[in-house]
Formats: structure tokens, C-alpha cells, sequence
């Protein structure tokens, strides 16, 4: 019984510190008038490099600071109080005040933006079909998709076109549900404004992993990474 | 002891044997849920793929009977927004795109035709003996890819052959028994965004003169202002625009450019960038960017160009221009111009709509003044600009045009008014956004 006790508490113990860990509520903390340090410093260069202000890359948060915090507030939509928030600092890409760790951005479903739902469902089908491929590849890969909308066959929308039956592996395994990486994101987003580093193909396959005659019989675009573009 | 053990031991067994058994059971029927389920959606796709294909015959043989000219623009249109539901249906099927992409074109087609006459009766011309023949034909052919689905329907497909788990479950889906392949669809003479004529579009502004790598490498460190020694090859992409590619480095950062291999003209330049915040810059700043963009393309010799939107992600703007010939916007030949916001330098160029438009044009003068053509406006609407803009038409087709500006009930618009007939050729919806501008 001993034996068993021990474990047990631990396992208690574990599942305590677990718990609590979630839950806890840390103190809000953020940068606003009268502020110092380099993360102000950060702030001020950010705000500068967008035209928000003009005033000196000091690291003092002054009114000329609070000034452009309230401007870029404005402009973003967020909760206009002239003080660097958890919200204002991860869209200025500075470490988020409250936890003290850097907020490199990307991955989640951000803003209510009409495209931002294309956006979204393009990144994730880049990251599931071609992260670890270069950069360049991962547009060529959101290109073809573009292509397939504009094409007379294939359906007419990003969503049609992604979800067709057996057209993309990673609907079918369910890596299509993962979250995209940063640069997946970027990649749906330089394709949407009309890069297509893909020539104008309409299917691309990976030749180490596929058998399928009639992809293989397509006349060849160009080869990016692992991945062969075709017509 | 011992015998505590083997207690023990056999109530465990036990114990695991019915845990494997429960979960066997419930994991079998989950399975059979699924299956119906999926069988289900299926099943659906299908049968109204058969409702829409024999709906669509019927609309389009009404048609061909009817002698009306408010019969034929309600039946264009219900065929037009039909075809949508259609190709949703075919979409949905799990058979792989080889073996429907012919009948998903003439779907396609077949709403991008009537679209068209529809169009075509709305500007007041009537529909010609050639149409009606193509429409029987269109008629006809829907006839026979229902007598196709009606005879795998009889043959009990989909059920559960069509579907089988193993097909459903594989990634690699069959094609099964639905294929269209060597089906013969009508080809239809017309001139919308998907006929034949406007998908083949070959490139205009690209000059006659085939040009060897060499020269492409040439070309490619003119553009960029730096010694061809310094380029690497990059291969080479046929497609649309058949291109010699380059990398090399500037300013010690990468870069990557394509020429053209008629031509010699760049397709497309990117550059590396550092990243950075998605997030929009002041007004002031925006301006800043947008001449950055317009002197780059002076200095490349694009000429003269307006700004019509812009993106701004990763530390980028994307900023859209349009070369400008005699004060008129011309639409056809955007180019995107990439810049790094911090630095205000341009890190990338894609010229894919300018080289497949671009040509030396002679522009026909507006018949109607800005003033005559603010007057076709709807009268609720605020006009906050207005200048004369070419635009592209689905058709590959131009159309010069009054562009105005302006707003109505706190929305932006962007109205296009013929400037020759008067008609109203276009609407766009501005949208700003927390990424920048779009145009819907």
C-alpha cells in the first residue's frame, strides 16, 4: 500500500502543479508614460520605422510616445489608452509586457478581415504540403491553388479548390488542420498579391513519392526543392 | 503468495480481455457511423449532381423554346448561378479531378456562356442563330452526362462499391466508375474568361527576339545595376512565360530574378527581407512608399505609374501600380512592387500582367466629359475623385473608362463608367483592412 500511495501523491502533486500553472493569472503589466528601457526603445523604433513618430529613439516613454501609441492604436483598430498592452505590443512585434516573452507573430487566426479566412486555408495547405521545402516553393505551391480557381478545370474557390476530393494529400491525412508556421503565412499572402514563382502550373508533385501516370505525363514547368510544377 | 499472484494475475487478464472487447465493440461501430455518414455526404454530392446536371438541360432547352427577351435574361442567369451549384456537387464527389476536370470545364464554360449572352442582352443586342445552336448543344451534351450518371445510378453507384471503405479511407481516392474523360463536350465560340480564345492568351509586351542565357544574364544585371559575372545560373521554367532564372547576391543579401526567353524582359525579382510586423504605416508614410515603388519604376524604365492599393505584411508593403500613358490608368499592366517598410528599399517586382498586356496602344479619346459621366452615377453616391482609367474585361478585352472615387454609407467605391457609351462597366468595394487595402 505504501508503494502505491507514493506515486499516487506525486501524480497528485503533478497534475496540482499542472493545473495551477494554467490557470494562474499573472499580473498585467505593460509600458506607458514614464516607461524606460530598451523594450520602450524597441517601441519607439517600430513606431518610427511606420511613420508614427518622429521624436527621438530614447527609450524614455513620453508624451511624443504616447502620442504615436495612441495614432497606431487608432489605426489598428485596437483599444485606443495611449499604453503598450498585451494586444498593442504583439501587433508592434515587441515582447509582450505581461509575460515576458518575445511574440514573433504568426500562426493564429488573426484580425476579422474578409480575406483573412483565403489567407488562413492557404497557409495551412502550404505548411501541410510543403514546409521544410524552400520559400520560394512554398509560394509556388499556394501559386498552383491560384491557378486551379482561375482554371475552367477546376472548381471556383480557394476552399472548392483545396478540399476536391484526392486533390491534396494533406486533406486527407489531416495535416491540412495543423496551425501555419510564419513563413506559411507569408507565403499564402506573396502569392495572393501575384507572385507565381510556379510558371502558371496547375499540379505539382513530389517524383519520390507519387506513381500516378496521367501527373507525370504533364508537360513539365520547373522544379522547385522536392517538388516537380506542371501544366 | 503464489497463489495471490496467479489471482492477480488472471483477474487482470480478464479485466484486459473485456476492456478489449467493449473497446473493439465501440470502436467498430464508430466506424460503422462514420461510414454511413460519409456514405451519406456522398451519396448527397451525387444525387444532386444528377438533380442540377437534368435541371440545367431542361433551363437550357427553355431557352432554345423561348421567344422573350426577359425569359432569356431570368434563364441565362438561373443557368449561370446553377452551374456554381453543379460544380459544387462534382467538387464533392470523392473521385479524383483527372476524371472530371473536362466535365467540371464544361460546367465552367457553360455558365461563362450564358453569363456572357446575358451580358450581351443587356447591352441591348439580341442573341443570333449560332447561339441558339450552341445552347441545343449545350442542351444536349448536359442530356448525355445525365444518361451517364443515370446509368452508374442504376448500377447502384455510389452504394457502397463506389464508396467502399477502401476507397474512401486510401489516401490515393480511385477513380471509380465516374469518368468523363473521353466524353466530347461542344466547343463553344464566345469570348468570356474561361472560352478557349482568353485561357490561351499568350503574352503581348514581350518583344519578338529569342534571347540565350547569356543575354538573359545580361539582361538580368542591367535591371539590377550589378555584373553579370556575379549571377548564378538558376535554371529555367517553361509555362506561360518561359524564363531563364538567376540568383545572386546585392548588398549582402539573396536575391533571385527571372528573364524572359522572349524578349529578355524580368518577370519577376525577389529579393530577401528581414521580416517583421503586419501592421499598416500612417498615411504620410504610405506616401513615402508609394514613391519609393513609382521612382523605382521610372528609374527600370516602366515610365511614369499610379498607385491603386496596397498589402502590408512581414515587415512589407505591397504596393500595386499601374503605368500611366497620357493621364489614363492603365489597369491591364499592374505591376506589384515589394518594399521593406523600415528601410524604404524595394526588395522585390513581379511584372506577370505587364508583360501579357503591355503593348504600345493608341488610346481613342472620351466621348463623354467626367462631368457626363458623373451624371450616370446613382445619385446617392459622394464622389471624392474621378480620372480616366483603362480596364481590363474578362474577356482580355480593354475598356476605357471614368474611374470615380467615392463613398456611400461610410464604404468605399471605385465606379467605372464607359467613357465612350456611358454604361457602367465595373464596381469595386474597397475594403481597409488591418493588412492594408483590397478591391472586391
Amino acid at each position: 500500500m505504501r508503494k502505491i500511495r507514493k506515486p499516487l501523491a506525486l501524480l497528485l502533486a503533478l497534475f496540482a502543479v499542472l493545473f495551477c500553472s494554467c490557470t494562474a493569472a499573472l499580473p498585467a503589466a505593460s509600458y506607458k508614460m514614464g516607461s524606460s528601457g530598451d523594450a520602450v526603445k524597441e517601441i519607439q523604433q517600430r513606431l518610427k520605422d511606420w511613420g508614427y513618430y518622429n521624436g527621438d529613439v530614447d527609450g524614455n516613454y513620453g508624451a511624443n510616445t504616447q502620442d504615436a501609441v495612441i495614432a497606431f492604436q487608432k489605426k489598428h483598430g485596437i483599444t485606443v489608452d495611449g499604453i503598450v498592452g498585451a494586444q498593442t505590443a504583439e501587433k508592434l512585434g515587441v515582447a509582450d509586457p505581461s509575460s515576458g516573452s518575445g511574440n514573433k507573430g504568426g500562426g493564429g487566426k488573426s484580425g476579422g478581415d474578409k480575406n483573412d479566412k483565403d489567407v488562413y486555408l492557404l497557409a495551412q495547405l502550404v505548411h501541410g504540403e510543403a514546409r521544410g521545402e524552400p520559400y520560394k516553393g512554398m509560394v509556388a505551391v499556394a501559386g498552383v491553388v491560384l491557378n486551379r480557381v482561375e482554371s475552367s478545370l477546376f472548381p471556383g474557390s480557394i476552399a472548392k479548390v483545396i478540399y476536391q476530393s484526392g486533390a491534396f494529400s494533406v486533406v486527407d491525412d489531416g495535416q491540412i488542420n495543423l496551425a501555419p508556421d510564419n513563413d506559411s503565412l507569408k507565403a499564402a499572402r506573396d502569392a495572393l498579391n501575384g507572385w507565381d514563382p510556379s510558371g502558371g502550373a496547375l499540379f505539382y508533385y513530389n517524383p519520390a513519392k507519387t506513381k500516378n501516370k496521367y501527373i507525370r505525363s504533364r508537360p513539365v514547368i520547373l522544379t522547385i526543392g522536392e517538388h516537380v510544377f506542371c501544366e | 503468495m503464489k497463489r495471490i499472484y496467479k489471482i492477480i494475475a488472471s483477474i487482470t487478464a480478464g479485466l484486459l480481455i473485456v476492456a478489449l472487447t467493449v473497446s473493439t465493440i465501440v470502436f467498430h461501430s464508430q466506424k460503422i457511423s462514420l461510414k454511413n455518414q460519409l456514405t451519406a455526404f456522398y451519396s448527397k454530392a451525387f444525387e444532386q449532381l444528377m438533380t442540377d446536371v437534368t435541371s440545367l438541360e431542361a433551363k437550357l432547352y427553355k431557352l432554345n423554346a423561348s421567344n422573350g427577351l426577359n425569359q432569356y435574361t431570368m434563364l441565362l442567369m438561373d443557368v449561370w448561378r446553377q452551374t456554381g451549384d453543379t460544380e459544387g456537387s462534382l467538387a464533392a464527389l470523392p473521385v479524383s479531378y483527372q476524371t472530371t476536370s473536362t466535365l467540371t470545364q464544361f460546367i465552367n464554360r457553360t455558365g461563362d456562356y450564358c453569363h456572357f449572352l446575358a451580358d450581351k442582352i443587356a447591352r441591348g443586342e439580341n442573341l443570333t442563330d449560332d447561339d441558339f445552336e450552341q445552347i441545343k448543344q449545350l442542351a444536349q451534351a448536359c442530356g448525355e452526362v445525365y444518361d451517364e450518371l443515370g446509368n452508374l445510378w442504376q448500377q447502384g453507384y455510389p452504394g457502397d462499391e463506389g464508396f467502399s471503405e477502401d476507397v474512401f479511407l486510401a489516401s490515393d481516392v480511385q477513380a471509380g466508375n465516374l469518368d468523363f474523360t473521353n466524353q466530347e463536350f461542344p466547343r463553344l465560340v464566345y469570348d468570356g474568361p474561361f472560352s478557349e480564345s482568353t485561357e490561351d492568351k499568350q503574352p503581348e509586351g514581350l518583344g519578338t527576339a529569342q534571347v540565350t542565357r547569356d543575354q538573359a544574364a545580361q539582361a538580368a544585371a542591367q535591371f539590377l545595376g550589378i555584373d553579370a559575372a556575379t549571377l548564378t545560373d538558376a535554371g529555367e521554367q517553361n509555362g506561360t512565360i518561359p524564363s531563364f532564372g538567376f540568383t545572386g547576391e546585392q548588398n549582402g543579401k539573396s536575391f533571385e530574378i527571372y528573364i524572359s526567353k522572349q524578349g529578355g524582359q524580368m518577370l519577376w525579382y525577389m529579393g530577401s527581407s528581414d521580416g517583421g510586423i503586419s501592421a499598416v504605416p500612417t498615411d504620410e508614410k504610405y506616401a513615402e512608399l508609394t514613391n519609393t515603388a513609382q521612382q523605382y519604376l521610372i528609374d527600370k524604365g516602366y515610365g511614369e505609374s499610379a498607385s491603386s492599393y496596397a498589402q502590408f505584411y512581414n515587415g512589407m508593403a505591397v504596393i500595386n501600380l499601374a503605368p500611366v500613358q497620357e493621364d489614363v490608368i492603365l489597369y491591364p499592366d499592374l505591376i506589384k512592387v515589394w518594399v521593406d517598410i523600415p528601410t524604404l528599399t524595394v526588395i522585390g517586382i513581379e511584372a506577370h500582367n505587364y508583360l501579357m498586356s503591355h503593348k504600345a496602344r493608341t488610346l481613342e479619346k472620351p466621348k463623354l466629359t467626367e462631368e457626363e459621366a458623373k451624371q450616370k452615377l446613382t445619385s446617392s453616391i459622394s464622389v471624392s475623385d474621378a480620372r480616366l482609367a483603362l480596364i481590363p474585361m474578362d474577356t482580355n478585352q480593354e475598356k476605357l473608362c471614368w474611374e470615380f472615387t467615392g463613398s456611400l454609407d461610410g464604404q468605399d467605391y471605385l465606379i467605372y463608367i464607359n467613357a465612350q457609351t456611358g454604361v457602367e462597366e465595373d464596381i469595386m468595394m474597397i475594403q481597409h483592412t488591418n493588412n492594408g487595402t483590397l478591391v472586391m
